[in-house]
């Protein structure tokens, strides 16, 4: 059959952009046990776990890489207190960061598919590989420190990060 | 502004229907019956239907034949829940063919990642372009949002829905059976594909893409089977609102709007709609792209104007001319 290809403008048609520029990385906060979670250093100071567990990883290869941060300046400058990278095992997985104390922290983390050690980006700018962060609100960018802090107060965290 | 403000007339004329006068506030619709009729957009649509036959009683034209394709948004609601604007539904795409003696309808949803999600869940389960939403999930990446929901494109044996904040998605020509996202090519998996293609005389499909904020527009060339031959980026101000574009012998045509995303985009009390500014004092830039090298060979400044789409343009001597119905700033939708 012959086709006419009458592909007039919608008068309603969708304008939209959806910015995710900035290779930057969401997640519910959950405190976990505080009796099994805290630890006491050699300081006396009263540490905390912060634990994470992704899920939605829909390609199980590569690796998770995952950074904490502990003030709003040092997680622009995309310096974390710690880092860990973990192979990955399946569509789901729980990462350790430590134990800190109490305060303020963000946690950002990607996929390294191609275990390049890198966020790999697209000409746009767009993360090319799943990423996620302690996220608790429907951003549509890079988040600032305001969007992914929570708080250690007492008790361990375990977050979730879907990607 | 940067780039040389030259001889606009000479280069570039516009041939404006000018439609300066305010038209009333978007979604507010005047009469009781008008209110129903806006209302009942919002309800539940089915999935998909047909095929469903209409004969005619008495013989049509006689060449009347073929197909027709539309898409728009058709699913603006789940549970209790409502996007605040059309711009917002799900894509359904409905075709419509005669074939001289019948008229065959069929229409379907665009069975995308989001909409799969949202129907096991029950719920919207991320924010839209005209609806904020800041209880529900961060948008990690463009097609966490999609909607298919703006127009189509038939390419290859395939027909494509298209949105223009993330992926086209496939669907089967005939049946309108969802296939899946439409890859282009490894480095531009995920990346926005606009709504509106421009087919050239040899069946080239010229398209772009944009992110706002990136300062870039993404250009495709696609062969007439829908293979992706060359991508190319260039850069410019204004780029955060593009809609559409035209192109001409040797150049495709851009008009770039003062319209930029302010506010910042991880505020998720605001739409990325309710963040777009209009900026009377920036100029509208019209960029004429060189088929050839993807670069930018021409810019020209002009008083700043609005319109989501742009008409026909061509070539007449060393003036190139544009048609396009604008307005004199961006109303609100």
């Amino acid at each position: 059959m012959k086709r006419i290809h009458l592909l007039l403008p919608l008068a309603l048609s969708a304008s939209v952009t959806t910015a995710i520029a900035g290779c930057a990385a969401g997640a519910a906060i959950s405190p976990i046990n505080e009796a099994s979670a805290a630890n006491r250093t050699d300081d006396g100071a009263s540490h905390h776990p912060i634990s994470v567990t992704i899920d939605g990883i829909t390609e199980p290869t590569g690796s998770v890489r995952l950074a904490l941060y502990s003030t709003a300046k040092n997680f622009a400058a995309r310096e974390p207190i710690a880092s860990i990278a973990e192979p990955v095992t399946g569509t789901s997985m729980t990462v350790s960061l430590g134990a800190f104390a109490d305060g303020d922290y963000a946690v950002m983390m990607h996929q390294d598919l191609n275990s390049n050690k890198t966020l790999d980006c697209n000409v746009l700018g767009i993360p090319r590989e799943p990423w996620g962060g302690s996220l608790s609100e429907a951003i549509m960018g890079a988040p600032d420190w305001e969007d992914v802090q929570f708080s250690v107060d007492g008790m361990g965290v375990a977050l979730n990060i879907s990607l | 502004m940067s780039g040389p403000r030259l001889d606009r007339r000479r280069f570039l004329t516009l041939l404006a229907a000018t439609l300066a006068t305010r038209q009333s506030s978007g979604n507010t619709p005047r009469s009781p019956e008008a209110a129903r009729a806006f209302r009942s957009s919002f309800e539940p649509v089915v999935e998909s239907y047909g095929p469903t036959r209409v004969r005619f009683n008495r013989p049509l034209p006689k060449g009347l034949a073929g197909r027709l394709y539309r898409c728009g948004p058709a699913r603006l609601q789940r549970g209790l829940t409502a996007h605040k604007h059309w711009f917002d539904g799900d894509g359904m795409v409905q075709s419509f063919d005669l074939d001289g003696q019948q008229l065959v309808l069929r229409g379907a949803m665009v069975r995308t990642t989001r909409y799969i999600e949202e129907e096991a869940s029950g719920r919207f389960e991320w924010p839209s372009y005209a609806t904020a939403r800041p209880e529900a999930r961060p948008v990690l990446r463009p097609d966490d949002t999609i909607t298919a929901n703006t127009s189509v494109l038939p390419i290859g044996d395939e027909l494509l829905a298209l949105w223009e904040g993330g992926s086209a998605w496939r669907l089967d020509a005939d049946t309108l059976q969802t296939l899946g996202r439409h890859v282009l090519s490894d480095d531009t998996v995920g990346l926005p594909f606009s709504a509106h293609p421009r087919t050239d005389t040899d069946g080239t499909v010229w398209n772009f893409g944009y992110s706002a904020g990136s300062g870039k527009l993404l250009i495709y060339q696609l062969d007439r089977s829908g293979q992706l031959v060359r991508t190319g980026v260039i850069e410019s101000a204004n780029t955060d609102s593009v809609h559409d574009f035209s192109t001409t012998e040797h150049y495709l045509v851009f008009t770039l709007l003062p319209l930029t995303e302010a506010g910042a985009t991880s505020d998720t009390r605001t739409s990325v709609l309710d963040r777009l500014v209009w900026d009377e004092e920036n100029d509208a830039i019209v960029l004429l792209v060189d088929k050839r090298s993807l670069q930018i060979a021409h810019r020209f400044s002009l008083d700043p104007f609005f319109a989501y789409h742009f008409g026909n343009a061509w070539e007449d001597g060393k003036t190139v001319r544009l048609e396009v119905a604008r307005s004199l700033d961006f109303h609100d939708l």
